[in-house]
C-alpha cells in the first residue's frame, strides 16, 4: 500500500491533467451509458406500470383478433362467468383542450396534457381495479353503485387526486377535453386516491362510464377489450385454454401482458441500438484508462526497472497498475453515475419522445417523473465499467510486469519494430475479416448483435491499423516538409518525434479514430436515411392538404375524424378529392402489425405509391374485389414476405388468407403494415352498424386553389370544438422532418459525448508526450529554437494527429455506416435506405478536427515553450 | 309492495341522494377535502334528469299477463319469488330468486347501448334446511348490449342466465352460479290477489308513499335445485309478488320485516311491518285471502307482530328476531313463525354493502280453535348493514313527497 501510495498516487497527482482526463473519459462513459440505460428502463417502466396498474387484477383478456370488436359478440360470453367476473372496456386518450385556441395554433402541431381514459361498467369493473373514489368531504369511499351515480351523466370524469393538486382544479369543476378531434365540457365528478389506476402515467388517468367513453370515443357499438377477474382457485393457464375454445372466431383470449410484451418488443430494437451505442462511448472512456495506464508504464519504464531491481516481483508491478486503473475507474464511476442520472432527465425526453411517436402512446407524459437511479443500475455500472477497465489495463501492466529490468533501464522497447507493426496489421486484417463474415448473420434473439458485433470488430479493425498508417502518415510528412521552403523544419521534427512515439501516440489516435468514425458512421447513416425519406415523402405526399384529429398523436394512434369534419371537407367548393386512410393494431405471428386502410385506386392515380415489388404502378382492379393486399417493405422483411405469397391475417370472423400483390416503400412506421382496399376491409372488417370514420384524409384541391385559404374556410367552418390538424403539403413535410430529427437528437448527443471524450484524450496524450520531452525540448532551445518554433512543432504533431485519426475515422465510419444501414437497419426496423456521402460533411468535419487538434495541442506547446528549457536541461 | 321496500328500494333511494354518506373518510387525509366539495355541492349530485316517473297515488287496472311485464315509467320495480320445497325423500329447501329494476335515467341522452336506463339486481338464495346451510348470490348489471332487462312484449324478466319466462300460466325460474342453480316451474293455484287498496299498497301512516303490489300467493311448484353439485328433483309451493313504483318510504323508516305464510288450511297471508328510527310506532299492514282466493285487507290494528327470539348475525353483527308471535285478532289467529334455521341472512357484495335477512321459516299456532301449520318466507332489513336513516330525508326526487313535506312541517 505504501508502494502504491508513492508510486501510483504519487505519480497520478503530479500529472494531474492526464489523470483528470481519464477520470473524464470514464466518468463520461460511465455517464451516457448509465443515462441511456435509464432513459430505456424509465420508459419501458412507465409503459409497463401504466399497464400493470391500469391491468388491476386481470388475469386474462379478451380482445378481437382484428381490433375492436362488436359489443354484441359479449352476450355470447356469458357463459364464461363461471371462469369469473367479466368487465368490458373502452380504452383510449384524450386531451386537455387549451382555453383558448387560434387558428395559428390549430395550423401548426400543439400538444395538450394527455389524459389515459378506461371506460368500464363500474358495476362490473368495480373489483377488478383498486378504485379509491371519494366524491365529497364528509363522504367516504364511493361504492360501485356510488361511483356508477357519479358517472352516469355522459359528460362526467373522474381524476386523480394528483392531477387534480397538479392542475389547481377540483370536484365540480369543469374541465374541456378533446376526444379524437372533438371537445366537449365534462364535469369532474370524484377524486381518485392515489392508488391503482391512479397511478397510471403520474397520475394522467380518468374514469370514466363506459358509456359515456364510447359516446366521446365515437366507438358507439364496439369494445377495445374484455377483462377477466378469475374466481380464486382457477388456474389461469387452464382457463385461459379452456376459454379460447368457447369463444367466438373473432376473439381471442390471452393474458393482459401478452399484449404489452408485444408492444415492448416493438421498442425492444429500438432501445438495443440506443443502449449499443451508448456502449461505445465507455469504450473509447476504457481507451483511455488503457491509455493513461500505459503511457504511465511507458513513461516509468526506469522507475519500474529500479522496482524490480529493488527486488519487487513482477506481480507487484501488475498490480500496482491494475491498481491505477482501478483508481482512476472507481473516481470515474463515482462521479459519472450521479452525472448519467442528470443526462438521462434529458435522454428520456429523447428517447421517450420517439417511443411515443411511432410505437406507444402517452409515454412521454410521464417517464421522466419515473426516472431514478436504482441500487440496481449502479451495480450493473460498476460490473460494466470496472472489471472493464482492469481489462484494459491489463495488457500495459503485463507489459510493465514483464520486462526485463535491464530493457527497462534502457529505455528500450518505446520503438516498434517492423515486425511488431506487421503482427498489428495482420491482426487488423483478422479483424476486418471476421467483422464481414459476421454482416451476414443473422439477428440473434430478434436483435442485430451480430452487426453490432461487426461493428466492433472494425473498430478493432482500425485501432490497429493505426501505427501502420500513422507511419505512412508521418513519413508523407516528412517527404511534404522537404518540398516546404519554409517551416520544414518543424514539420519533419514534429513527424520524427511522433515516429519515435509511436506506440504511445497509436493508442490515442486509434482513441480519436473511433470515435470519430463513430460520428462519421452516424452521420453517414442519418444522412442516406434522411435523404432516403426526403425522396420518400416527394413522392409519397403528393396530397395539396392532409387531416389528422388532433388526438392522432402516435403512429398506434386510432383517433378518428368526426363525420362533421369529413364532410365539411369534402363539401369545401375547392376540395376536388380526398383519400380515406385509417389504420388499426391487429396481431400476426405474435406481432403487432399496422392494418392500413384506404381508396387503392386514388392512392395509385395520386399519391403514387413506391413499389419496391409488384405490380405495375396502377391500381388493378382486382384489388378491391379479391382478397388483396400490399405489404410494407418491413413487413416483407420481418415476416420473409414476398409477392404470390398468402398471409392469413385476422378477421372479424376469425383468420382469413389475403394474396400479397406488392410490396411497398414506407418510412412513416418501421411497423409491418398490411395495406388494403376499402373494398376489401368492408368485406372482412367492418362491423355492421359500426360506423366507419377515417383516420386521416389526403385532400387534393381544384387546379389554382390556394391552400392556406382554403385551410382557413375549413378551420373557420368547423368552429373551435372541432379541432382537426389540417396541414399544407409543405408543413406537412417539415414536421415529418423534424419527428424524423428528434428520432435522432439522443444519437446526435451521444457522438458528441464520445468526440468530446476522445479530444481529452488526444490532449492528454499530447501532455504525457511533452512531458517526456522536456529535455530534448530543452535541448532544442538551448540549439536556439525560438520558442514559437517549439510551439509550431507541437501544433503541427496534434494537426498530424488529428488528420490521420479524421483519416482512418472517416474509412471506418464509412464501413460502420455500411454495417449500420445494411444489415443493423434492415433487422432492426427493416428499412431500404439508399447510402448519400455527405461529401460536404466529411470536409466540414476535418477542417472542425484539424482545427480542434490544433487548439488541443495549443495549451500543451505554450507550457511546453513556458517551461524554462535550460533548468530542465541543468536538472540532468 | 309487499312491504318489501327491500333493500334495493333502500339502494335505489341512495343514488340519488347525496352520494357518499356511508361511511367517514376512510382517508382522513385533511388535504384531500381541498379538492373535495361539500356534501350536495357540485359533482357530488350528478342525477338530476330523473324527473318524470309516475307515482303510484291511485288504484289502477291491472291486466294480465301484460302486468307481469315491466313498469318502465316507474322507478323502482322488483320480481320476487320465494318458495318452499322438498325432495321425494323429504328433504327440505327454501329458495329466493327476486329481480330488481331500478330506474336511473328516464331518456338518456347518450345513444351508447351501455348508456343506463335502469338497473337491473337479481339475488338468489338457497336454504338447505337439513343441512341448515344457506348459499346466497347477487348480480348487478346495466342492460347494456341484453346483459339484463325486462321484455317489453311478454313477460321474460333475465340478468344473464338468471331469468323468469311465462309458458302459459306457467313461470319457468331459472338461476345458476357455479355449483348452486333452480330450474322451477310455477303454476298458480289461485287467481292474482291484489294488494292494499286494490293493488294500491300504502307504506306508512301517512299518505303518499305507496305502490302497485300484486301477488300469486300460492304456486304449485317443481322443478330442479342444485346444491353443491348435487341435483335434486323437488316440489312445493311458491309464492311472487310484483311491485312497482316511485315513492313509497317515508322519512324516518329504518326497516321493515315482512312476512309471507301458506297455512295448511288453504289460507295465505302476507303481513308487513315499517319500523322508524324514531319512535316504537309501527305501521302494519297485510293480507289474509282465504281457500277461494278472497282476500281480505288488514290495517294495522288488525296486526299483532312481537319478536320472541333473537340471533345475532356473527358476520353482519345484525341482532335478528328470527322468531315472532303473530296476532291476528279480528281474525283469531294465533301463530308462531320461527326461522327453518337461524343463519339465513344475505350479505351482498361490497359493491352493495345491503345486508338482509330472507328465509325460510316454519308456521304453528291456532285458527279459531282448531291447530294450524304452515310454510313461509320472512324478510327483515335495517339490523345490520349501511344505516339508510340519513338517506330518506335527502332523496332527491325532484318532487318531495307530501309525507316528507308533512315530516319537515
Amino acid at each position: 500500500m505504501r508502494l502504491f501510495k508513492q508510486f501510483i498516487l504519487r505519480a497520478l497527482w503530479r500529472e494531474k491533467v492526464r489523470s483528470v482526463v481519464a477520470i473524464l473519459g470514464v466518468a463520461l462513459g460511465v455517464a451516457v451509458m448509465v443515462a441511456i440505460r435509464l432513459a430505456n428502463v424509465s420508459v419501458v417502466e412507465t409503459f409497463s406500470a401504466a399497464v400493470d396498474s391500469v391491468g388491476g387484477h386481470a388475469s386474462l383478456r379478451i380482445r378481437g383478433r382484428a381490433g375492436r370488436f362488436d359489443e354484441r359478440l359479449l352476450l355470447e360470453l356469458d357463459g364464461l362467468r363461471r371462469f369469473g367476473q367479466l368487465s368490458p372496456v373502452i380504452e383510449t386518450q384524450a386531451m386537455i383542450a387549451e382555453p383558448r385556441i387560434d387558428e395559428a395554433e390549430r395550423v401548426g402541431f400543439p400538444r395538450g396534457d394527455l389524459l389515459h381514459v378506461l371506460g368500464v361498467d363500474i358495476l362490473l369493473d368495480y373489483p377488478l381495479r383498486d378504485y379509491h373514489v371519494l366524491a365529497t368531504q364528509r363522504g367516504g369511499e364511493q361504492s360501485a353503485r356510488e361511483v356508477l351515480s357519479l358517472l352516469s351523466d355522459p359528460y362526467s370524469v373522474i381524476l386523480t387526486e394528483k392531477f387534480l393538486r397538479r392542475a389547481g382544479l377540483r370536484v365540480g369543476d369543469k374541465l374541456p377535453l378533446v376526444f379524437d378531434s372533438t371537445t366537449q365540457e365534462f364535469t369532474i365528478r370524484g377524486v381518485l386516491l392515489n392508488r391503482g389506476p391512479a397511478r397510471t402515467l403520474d397520475g394522467n388517468f380518468a374514469l370514466m362510464d363506459i358509456a359515456a367513453a364510447q359516446w366521446a370515443a365515437k366507438r358507439l357499438g364496439v369494445l377495445d377489450y374484455v377483462d377477466i377477474l378469475l374466481e380464486e382457485g382457477v388456474d389461469p393457464a387452464r382457463a385461459e385454454v379452456e376459454i379460447a375454445q368457447l369463444l367466438p372466431a373473432g376473439l381471442l383470449v390471452e393474458t393482459p401482458e401478452a399484449a404489452s410484451g408485444r408492444s415492448q418488443t416493438m421498442i425492444a430494437a429500438f432501445q438495443f441500438n440506443l443502449a449499443a451505442l451508448s456502449a461505445v462511448a465507455l469504450v473509447v472512456g476504457l481507451f483511455l484508462i488503457y491509455n493513461t495506464v500505459a503511457i504511465s508504464v511507458a513513461a516509468r519504464r526506469r522507475e519500474i526497472a529500479l522496482l524490480q531491481i529493488a527486488g519487487a516481483p513482477g506481480r507487484t508491478v501488475l498490480r500496482l497498475f491494475l491498481g491505477e486503473a482501478f483508481l482512476l475507474a472507481f473516481i470515474g464511476l463515482a462521479i459519472g453515475l450521479p452525472t448519467g442520472r442528470l443526462l438521462a432527465a434529458q435522454a428520456v425526453q429523447g428517447t421517450a419522445q420517439t417511443v411515443e411517436t411511432f410505437y406507444i402512446q402517452g409515454v412521454a407524459e410521464s417517464s421522466a417523473a419515473a426516472l431514478r437511479l436504482s441500487l440496481t443500475e449502479v451495480v450493473v455500472a460498476a460490473l460494466i465499467a470496472i472489471p472493464l477497465a482492469l481489462l484494459a489495463a491489463l495488457v500495459p501492466a503485463l507489459e510493465a510486469a514483464s520486462l526485463s529490468p535491464v530493457a527497462t533501464a534502457r529505455g528500450l522497447g518505446s520503438r516498434w519494430g517492423a515486425r511488431r507493426l506487421r503482427l498489428l496489421l495482420l491482426g487488423s486484417l483478422t479483424a476486418a475479416a471476421g467483422g464481414y463474415a459476421l454482416t451476414f448473420g443473422p439477428p440473434l434473439w430478434g436483435r442485430p448483435v451480430l452487426g453490432f458485433l461487426a461493428e466492433l470488430l472494425f473498430m478493432i479493425a482500425g485501432a490497429l491499423l493505426v501505427p501502420s498508417i500513422l507511419r505512412v502518415g508521418c513519413r508523407l510528412a516528412q517527404r511534404l516538409a522537404e518540398l516546404l521552403p519554409r517551416g520544414g523544419n518543424e514539420m519533419r521534427l514534429a513527424a520524427a518525434n511522433l515516429l519515435g512515439a509511436l506506440p504511445r501516440v497509436s493508442i490515442s489516435v486509434a482513441a480519436l479514430s473511433v470515435s470519430l468514425s463513430m460520428m462519421i458512421a452516424i452521420a453517414v447513416m442519418v444522412g442516406s436515411f434522411r435523404e432516403t425519406v426526403i425522396y420518400w415523402l416527394e413522392s409519397a405526399l403528393s396530397a395539396d392538404l392532409a387531416a389528422k384529429p388532433v388526438m392522432q398523436t402516435s403512429a398506434v394512434s386510432e383517433a378518428t375524424l368526426s363525420p362533421q369534419a369529413v364532410k365539411t371537407i369534402r363539401q369545401d367548393p375547392a376540395v376536388a378529392d380526398t383519400i380515406w386512410f385509417s389504420s388499426r393494431q391487429v396481431v400476426y405471428r405474435e406481432t403487432n402489425i399496422r392494418l392500413a386502410v384506404t381508396e387503392l385506386d386514388k392512392t395509385f392515380e395520386r399519391a403514387r405509391l413506391l413499389l419496391k415489388e409488384g405490380p405495375p404502378d396502377r391500381y388493378t382492379a382486382d384489388w378491391g374485389t379479391q382478397a388483396d393486399v400490399l405489404v410494407s417493405e418491413s413487413f416483407a422483411i420481418h415476416f420473409d414476405c414476398r409477392v404470390g405469397d398468402v398471409v392469413e391475417l385476422p378477421t372479424r370472423v376469425g383468420q382469413e388468407p389475403f394474396t400479397v400483390v406488392g410490396v411497398y416503400y414506407d418510412y412513416a412506421s418501421n411497423q409491418g403494415t398490411v395495406m388494403m382496399d376499402m373494398a376489401v376491409y368492408e368485406r372482412h372488417y367492418a362491423l355492421p352498424g359500426v360506423a366507419v370514420t377515417p383516420q386521416a384524409m389526403s385532400v387534393f384541391l381544384a387546379e389554382g386553389a390556394d391552400p392556406g385559404e382554403v385551410r382557413t374556410r375549413i378551420v373557420n367552418q368547423l368552429g373551435a370544438d372541432e379541432q382537426i390538424y389540417l396541414v399544407t403539403n409543405r408543413e406537412l413535410r417539415r414536421e415529418v422532418l423534424r419527428i424524423f430529427e428528434s428520432t435522432f437528437t439522443v444519437t446526435y448527443a451521444l457522438q458528441l459525448i464520445a468526440i468530446v471524450i476522445a479530444g481529452l484524450g488526444v490532449a492528454a496524450t499530447l501532455i504525457t508526450l511533452i512531458y517526456q520531452r522536456q529535455r530534448e525540448l530543452g535541448l532544442l532551445s538551448l540549439l536556439g529554437a525560438t520558442y514559437r518554433q517549439i510551439r509550431r512543432v507541437i501544433v503541427l504533431e496534434a494537426i498530424l494527429l488529428g488528420g490521420v485519426s479524421q483519416l482512418l475515422g472517416t474509412g471506418i465510419g464509412i464501413l460502420l455506416a455500411l454495417v449500420l444501414i445494411h444489415v443493423i437497419n434492415v433487422q432492426s426496423f427493416g428499412w431500404t435506405i439508399q447510402v448519400y456521402l455527405p461529401y460536404a460533411f466529411f470536409l466540414q468535419s476535418t477542417l472542425l478536427v484539424l482545427i480542434a487538434s490544433a487548439l488541443f495541442g495549443l495549451y500543451p506547446a505554450i507550457w511546453a515553450a513556458r517551461e524554462n528549457a535550460l533548468a530542465v536541461v541543468r536538472q540532468e | 309492495m309487499r312491504a318489501r321496500p327491500n333493500p334495493l328500494a333502500w339502494l335505489a333511494l341512495a343514488l340519488f341522494a347525496a352520494a357518499g354518506c356511508t361511511q367517514p373518510a376512510a382517508d382522513s387525509d385533511a388535504d384531500i377535502t381541498a379538492l373535495l366539495p361539500a356534501v350536495g355541492e357540485g359533482g357530488a349530485r350528478s342525477i338530476k334528469e330523473s324527473s318524470s316517473w309516475s307515482r303510484a297515488t291511485e288504484p289502477r287496472t291491472f291486466e294480465f299477463p301484460r302486468d307481469h311485464g315491466p313498469h318502465e315509467d316507474f322507478q323502482i320495480e322488483w320480481w320476487y319469488y320465494t318458495g318452499n320445497l322438498s325432495t321425494s325423500a323429504g328433504e327440505p329447501f327454501g329458495y329466493q330468486l327476486t329481480f330488481f329494476r331500478t330506474g336511473i335515467n328516464q331518456k338518456p341522452r347518450n345513444p351508447s347501448r351501455w348508456a343506463v336506463r335502469d338497473l337491473y339486481t337479481a339475488h338468489f338464495a338457497l336454504s338447505d334446511i337439513g343441512r341448515q346451510e344457506h348459499y346466497g348470490f347477487q348480480r348487478n348489471r346495466r342492460a347494456g348490449v341484453g346483459l339484463a332487462g325486462a321484455a317489453r312484449d311478454k313477460y321474460h324478466v333475465f340478468n344473464g342466465d338468471w331469468s323468469v319466462k311465462l309458458q302459459g300460466d306457467v313461470h319457468h325460474l331459472q338461476a345458476v352460479d357455479g355449483e348452486y342453480a333452480l330450474d322451477l316451474r310455477l303454476r298458480p293455484t289461485k287467481p292474482v290477489v291484489l294488494q292494499g287498496e286494490q293493488g294500491l299498497s300504502r307504506k306508512g301512516a301517512l299518505p303518499g308513499n305507496a305502490s302497485y303490489y300484486y301477488s300469486h300467493v300460492r304456486m304449485a311448484s317443481e322443478g330442479t335445485l342444485t346444491v353443491d353439485g348435487t341435483t335434486h328433483q323437488v316440489s312445493g309451493e311458491s309464492w311472487m309478488d310484483h311491485e312497482f313504483s316511485t315513492s313509497f318510504l317515508e322519512p324516518g323508516q329504518v326497516g321493515w320485516d315482512w312476512f309471507s305464510i301458506q297455512l295448511d288450511n288453504g289460507h295465505e297471508l302476507m303481513l308487513f311491518q315499517m319500523r322508524r328510527s324514531d319512535g316504537p310506532s309501527r305501521y302494519r299492514s297485510g293480507t289474509l285471502v282465504d281457500a277461494d282466493g278472497r282476500s281480505e285487507s288488514l290495517k294495522t290494528a288488525d296486526i299483532q307482530l312481537r319478536p320472541r327470539a333473537l340471533w345475532k348475525s356473527p358476520e353482519s353483527g345484525g341482532n335478528y328476531p328470527v322468531a315472532w308471535d303473530v296476532e291476528l285478532p279480528r281474525h283469531s289467529y294465533r301463530l308462531e313463525v320461527v326461522a327453518a334455521f337461524d343463519d339465513q341472512e344475505m350479505i351482498t357484495a361490497a359493491s352493495t354493502g345491503i345486508v338482509y335477512w330472507e328465509g325460510s321459516v316454519v308456521v304453528r299456532g291456532q285458527s279459531g280453535e282448531g291447530p294450524v301449520g304452515g310454510r313461509g318466507y320472512l324478510e327483515m332489513t335495517g339490523y345490520a348493514g349501511p344505516s339508510f336513516g340519513p338517506l330518506l330525508t335527502g332523496t332527491a326526487n325532484e318532487a318531495p313527497t307530501r309525507a316528507a313535506g308533512n315530516a319537515g312541517g
